[in-house]
């Protein structure tokens, strides 16, 4: 059983799914969903997983509002943020959050590489 | 009609690029990343989690194809078909099914003349952008008179629209403020909705009513 613990926050239903059985592949622990910018802030409180992965379009609470929310409540959570969006503006404002930001893509490996790197930072 | 300079050109060029190439990432994303998962899933998760997932992604790759060819005013995609009678309500009743819409109580409604697949596809729209913004519960009901029905949605939000966005809720690719932060969306669905109700005759009206905002779907009677 993997140590590293994610949360995986994304409206799409069906983007949970993938990350879910993906995440799940390369052996880490999905330990919870949620389907917008407040499940998840609420979901961190009580799970404290070691890794949220962040979708940035969500109704209710963006991505982009959740982060400074996270980085408050929750310092000891790492973030990546993964997105169908990333223009000029979502790569910005990540770089100004210090948050690492992945393109969505059917390929999971570059995202399973961040989590592992948040995961490591956060042991250190 | 305004004449567009090279510089707002490509500016626009960019933009629609830009979206739809991000409306198609999520399905396509989905497609590729279940279907390298089909080798090692069990059969149990073939039949019952990827291919329904696969099938559903590849459904909404088809139906952003179609809003693009409808939104462009493409000739592919005019109906074929003569227009047939079209009962409204069981459409309405149909695409509302699982949301929070709520529809009045009301008499008989008179069939409409029109291709169905198209009006349920304007309703579809109208529906999934009352879902998106919507405050409270969307309220739908049914007027009619001696030539036309109407089905008329009206969506509670907690900040009344400003009026310049009621009037660019037409221009293709315009997203309003509040949804460019909350919701993924190519911000073609009510022109898509217009589009195909005047393909049968009809229109889509959008306007502020009291703070709430109120969608008009209006169609030919048979």
């Amino acid at each position: 059983m993997s140590e590293i613990d994610v949360l995986v926050a994304d409206d799409e239903d069906d983007i949970r799914l993938l990350l879910r059985l993906q995440l799940r592949g390369a052996g880490l622990n999905v330990v919870g969903e949620a389907a917008d910018g407040i499940e998840a802030v609420e979901l961190c409180r009580t799970l404290r997983p070691d890794v949220v992965v962040l979708d940035l379009l969500m109704p209710r609470m963006s991505g982009f509002e959740c982060i400074p929310v996270l980085q408050q409540d929750c310092p000891d959570v790492g973030i990546v943020a993964y997105s169908a969006v990333a223009g000029d503006f979502a790569r910005t404002e990540m770089d100004r959050l210090g948050v690492p930001l992945r393109l969505k893509n059917g390929d999971a490996e570059p995202l399973v590489q961040v989590i592992r790197e948040l995961a490591a930072e956060r042991l250190r | 009609m305004t004449t567009l300079g090279p510089d707002a050109l490509d500016l626009v060029r960019r933009r629609v690029v830009n979206v739809v190439g991000h409306e198609l990432r999520t399905p396509l994303t989905t497609i590729r990343g279940l279907a390298e998962l089909l080798a090692d899933a069990s059969e149990e998760e073939l039949h019952d989690t990827l291919i329904p997932a696969l099938v559903r992604n590849a459904r909404r790759a088809e139906r952003l194809l179609d809003d693009l060819l409808i939104a462009g005013e493409i000739d592919t995609a005019r109906p074929v078909s003569p227009a047939e009678p079209v009962d409204l309500s069981e459409v309405v009743a149909t695409a509302v099914d699982g949301t929070d819409v709520e529809v009045e109580a009301g008499g008989d409604v008179p069939l409409v003349l029109g291709h169905r697949d198209q009006i349920a596809h304007a309703v579809a729209h109208l529906v999934e952008n009352a879902g998106q913004y919507a405050d409270a519960a969307p309220v739908a009901r049914f007027e009619h008179d001696d030539s036309t029905v109407s089905f008329v949605l009206r969506t509670p939000v907690e900040r009344a629209l400003p009026p310049a966005e009621l009037e660019l809720g037409f221009e293709l690719f315009f997203r309003g403020e509040q949804a460019v932060t909350r919701a993924a969306g190519l911000g073609i669905g009510l022109p898509v909705a217009r589009a195909l109700a005047r393909m049968d005759g009809g229109d889509v009206t959008i306007a502020d009513e009291a703070g709430d905002v109120v969608t008009r779907l209006t169609l030919p009677r048979t």
